[in-house]
């Protein structure tokens, strides 16, 4: 994810806020790094397109996911 | 699963992350990204993304047989590890309920039949049905009746491999590729300009540069990895400016520090206050200029690319010299800018005059590099050809071009638009690395590297795309085979050209995985493998040539575009296709008139036996055939096509198609190192690639002390001063054109009182073929929208969400209407997407062309919105 440097603290503030998300790494210049967790896929999407919609967000998108049995 | 294990991955999925993206990641989280790593017991392997020209890459892991997991690839220079949401589904895309699996012919009462229902059949019932109807078009009338509409989606292997059957073995020039929609205007332009083709620069400059400036590209949706790397700059270097020039507001102005919202076709005069501004404030790179320019100018009226009897076309008195220019002076050209002020385009464009200006001066000032950025926006558009000149007319005359962080960059649509339609030439005039069929010198070369007797290659040049489903309506053209495309979707006008295919004496074969439009109209539908499923090499906008293996086994019988062309190949004999052929139309110096002349007997003297097939002669000869299968370089890979063919097929036509740029400033390197790499940009010249082109320092072919050379072998002598003068050569300069603002060929008007613009969505690629088998992606854009404005919508008396009718000239078609969400348009406007076969909105789109490139204007034309 990415946001303006002036809202990183914001930004993180209100993902880790999130129950099915965690900021887990992040730069001064405003990248974030996210996990998400969803029971499938379309939880998954559903819930990236919330954070791409999230107030102060410039940017956000998948890098990998990892399906693990249950 | 237990939250420690839970925490455990997400942890090590993170750091793995983290550390592709360059982030400092602490020891504890790098070791759990490790351990994670080895204990999944998947294969993996490197690829290329399907979709867009950005040309991502992919890792693909898999696993009993199929691709369990995609991620985006570290390693590449492009991507970096991240995916989009298309990305993130490459191996859905293959997984569609309703794949293709066996040949597919419409039949009645056991016989093949225009009118006749699907019905499976085998590889050889399908091939003998499709040799018949192509040898009976092909002996009544010759090499002009038969086409293949191909595709910037081919892999570089199948379009050379098509382009060498059509070109080489029946004499048909009537090979184009879907490319023709979506980057000719960039073509034609790239040969005007610096005679060669594709972009001097490359995707590092958008982390190098001060301004990225959108023309006509919604980088956010249809290149959102690219757009990552612009947030990225934004977000590290507080000079960095984002200006979005668009017909509507969309996801890219969100980052954008400048939005211009201009009325369409105005791009031309928008373009002319900036030259004019740069003029004016002395800001003309003057050192620049006069080393390594010329001023050229051409016809203005050269027409819309319609039929001839189309009322829109009465008076072009330029039509068929559309091409033609000529060089003018530096006053000339300032001149033709004079009318261009900030007043009138304001007025013209609707943009206010202080947006201009503030644009103008990120071009003007010295200091600020900058990128512009574009895509369909300028390529599709009745003036395309000329609207690229003008980027490049402005970075031309700034000197901001070829030169690390500053650039005119054509962004592409299609994962090889670039490496397979360009570079391979699966153009109707194009031979390949820039050759072109009309040049006697390039068809001798041609023949040469292809082992054909002299006369084979046909010098007239074929049925481009547009014309191509017209001569289909008139009977010009009457066996047409698309590949790796769904052109009855495609085509602006697309009821002329689906009564075409179904009511003509044709024959129509669609190679595809999914039954699409086209292929429901098809009287012969193959089923093919998708990209995973064969090897394959993609080129992408910035030069980048991308390899890959085969990861799993195709469906059923479904086969590879190039085992289809392989296959076809082996049912024609030299001595159909080698004797005299009529050519209507045929006016070349050394041929006689009409007439392709017999070369059997060239043939017999270079050892060919006339009852050879083209598949022996021009796929299998010797020195091809022995190029062994397998190959080390697989790595326990399968290849079908090689397997079946019993050599390495793939690796034999890469060394044989490398050969035609060598030294030609084309320069690619070895089939091998190609899978040990993440791509290389060509020219690749004794190993190393070359990021910025024409620019002493990066690029092999400038000569120390030159500081640029525009050295393309394209450029022909021009007349000097005026379309009459002197002819004379303007080797290693680039033209710096002067193009005007003219209308386009169809307005808003008291009836049809609305612009329609269509366009894609990030969800989506092309025309749904893929991304709608993807049942997240499907769900996510499930359909496409009516995007108006709602004071648009009120004055209508339409709410959101209501089903309207949307009617042009051409078609009607229903969608749900959109006043919210992603895209604003303004009043007058509306904006489709094309992705939906249920709403086929080219039915309603205007086949109006430029006349240079001729290339559609999908981006313009007039209809009108009611209650459905």
């Amino acid at each position: 994810m990415a946001c303006r440097p002036e809202d990183l603290a914001a930004t993180i503030a209100v993902v880790d806020g999130l129950a099915w998300a965690s900021v887990h790494h992040t730069e001064p210049a405003g990248r974030l790094v996210v996990t998400i967790e969803a029971a499938d896929v379309d939880e998954s999407i559903e819930r990236l397109k919330q954070l791409q919609g999230l107030p102060r967000v410039l940017m956000a998108e998948l890098a990998q996911y990892c399906v693990e049995a249950t | 699963m237990d939250q420690t294990r839970r925490n455990f991955i997400k942890t090590a999925v993170a750091a793995s992350v983290a550390s592709s993206l360059g982030f400092s990641v602490p020891k504890a989280s790098r070791a759990a990204a490790e351990q994670w790593e080895k204990e999944s017991n998947w294969k993996w392997d490197k690829s290329v993304c399907r979709f867009c020209g950005v040309g991502c890459g992919i890792m693909v892991a898999t696993s009993g047989g199929r691709i369990v997991s995609v991620k985006g690839d570290p390693e590449s220079p492009v991507n970096r590890g991240l995916n989009c949401i298309k990305g993130y589904f490459n191996a859905k895309i293959m997984y569609g309920a309703d794949r293709l699996t066996k040949p597919l012919l419409r039949m009645k009462d056991g016989k093949p039949h225009k009118q006749g229902q699907f019905t499976p059949v085998s590889w050889k019932q399908a091939f003998d049905v499709m040799e018949a109807r192509f040898k009976k078009y092909y002996g009544e009338y010759g090499p002009a009746s038969v086409a293949i509409f191909g595709s910037g989606q081919y892999t570089i292997d199948e379009g050379y491999a098509a382009a060498k059957f059509m070109k080489g073995g029946v004499r048909s020039n009537n090979l184009d590729p879907n490319a023709r929609h979506c980057m000719a205007s960039a073509v034609a332009a790239f040969i005007q300009t610096f005679g060669i083709d594709e972009p001097p620069g490359c995707y590092d400059d958008i982390e190098l540069t001060d301004t990225a400036v959108l023309w006509g590209a919604n980088m956010a949706e249809c290149h959102p990895m690219l757009w990552s790397r612009v947030i990225d700059r934004k977000l590290t270097h507080p000079n960095m400016k984002i200006v979005n020039l668009s017909t509507f507001t969309n996801r890219s102005s969100d980052s954008a520090d400048l939005e211009l919202i201009f009325k369409p076709q105005t791009d031309l005069a928008i373009m002319n206050f900036i030259a004019r501004h740069i003029v004016e404030k002395g800001a003309v790179n003057r050192k620049f200029v006069d080393k390594h320019c010329i001023f050229a100018a051409g016809p203005t009226d050269i027409g819309y690319g319609l039929p001839d009897d189309h009322p829109r076309e009465a008076g072009q008195s330029m039509r068929g010299k559309a091409g033609a220019h000529w060089s003018i002076s530096f006053e000339t050209f300032a001149k033709e800018l004079a009318p261009y002020t900030a007043a009138y385009v304001s007025q013209l464009s609707g943009v206010p005059e202080e947006k201009l200006v503030a644009l103008a001066e990120l071009y003007a000032d010295p200091k600020r590099k900058v990128v512009s950025l574009w895509t369909m926006g300028f390529n599709q558009h009745t003036r395309g050809t000329w609207v690229n000149e003008q980027a490049y007319m402005i970075h031309l005359l700034t000197g901001k071009i070829a030169t690390p962080g500053s650039t005119a960059f054509s962004l592409t649509g299609q994962p090889s638009a670039c490496g397979t339609a360009r570079e391979v030439g699966t153009f109707a005039h194009r031979l390949p690395a820039d050759r072109v069929v009309g040049n006697a010198e390039h068809r001798a070369e041609t023949e040469a590297l292809w082992h054909l007797p002299s006369g084979t290659l046909n010098p007239k040049v074929g049925t481009h795309a547009v014309q191509m489903v017209r001569d289909l309506r008139s009977g010009k053209v009457r066996f047409f085979w698309a590949m790796v495309t769904n052109p009855f979707q495609d085509f602006a006008n697309a009821n002329e050209w689906i009564r075409a295919a179904r009511e003509g004496d044709n024959f129509i074969v669609v190679s595809d995985a999914y039954p699409t439009v086209s292929a429901k109209l098809a009287d012969l539908v193959l089923p093919v493998a998708m990209i995973y499923e064969k090897w394959g090499a993609y080129g992408n906008a910035e030069r980048r040539t991308q390899h890959w293996r085969q990861q799993v086994k195709a469906p059923g019988e479904a086969k590879a575009d190039l085992w289809q062309i392989l296959e076809f190949s082996k049912r024609f004999k030299l001595k159909e296709v080698w004797k005299e052929q009529p050519l209507p139309g045929l006016d070349v110096e050394g041929f006689e008139k009409g007439k392709l002349p017999d070369v059997l007997a060239g043939a017999r003297e270079m050892g060919y036996d006339p009852e050879q097939t083209l598949y022996e002669v021009l796929f299998a000869r010797k020195e091809l055939a022995k190029v062994a299968w397998p190959d080390p370089i697989a790595d326990g890979h399968a290849n079908d096509v090689a397997e079946d063919a019993g050599f390495f097929v793939h690796k034999a036509l890469w060394e044989e198609y490398r050969q035609f740029g060598q030294g030609n400033g084309h320069d690619l390197a070895d089939f091998d190192t190609y899978h040990r790499v993440r791509g290389l940009r060509w020219p690749v010249v004794g190993g190393r690639e070359t990021p910025w082109r024409f620019r002493e320092g990066y690029d092999p072919y400038v000569k120390s002390g030159e500081d640029f050379n525009f050295y393309g072998k394209a450029f022909k002598t021009i007349p000097s001063g005026g379309p009459t003068g002197e002819q004379f050569s303007h080797k290693g300069k680039a033209k710096i054109f002067f193009r005007p603002y003219a209308e386009p060929a169809e307005s808003p008007d008291a009836e049809y009182d609305l612009w329609l613009c269509t366009g894609r969505v990030l969800e989506h690629w092309h025309s749904g073929t893929m991304t709608k088998r993807v049942p997240e992606l499907n769900r996510a854009v499930p359909y496409a929208k009516c995007y108006m404005h709602p004071a648009d919508a009120e004055a209508r008396g339409l709410k959101r969400n209501d089903e309207v009718l949307l009617e042009s000239r051409r078609g009607a078609v229903k969608a749900r209407l959109e006043t919210q969400g992603r895209d604003r348009v303004p009043r007058g406007l509306v904006f489709v997407p094309w992705f939906d076969e249920n709403v086929l909105i080219n039915k309603l789109t205007l086949d109006a062309t430029c006349p240079i490139s001729k290339e559609t204007d999908y981006k313009k034309c007039a209809v009108k919105v009611g209650k459905a």
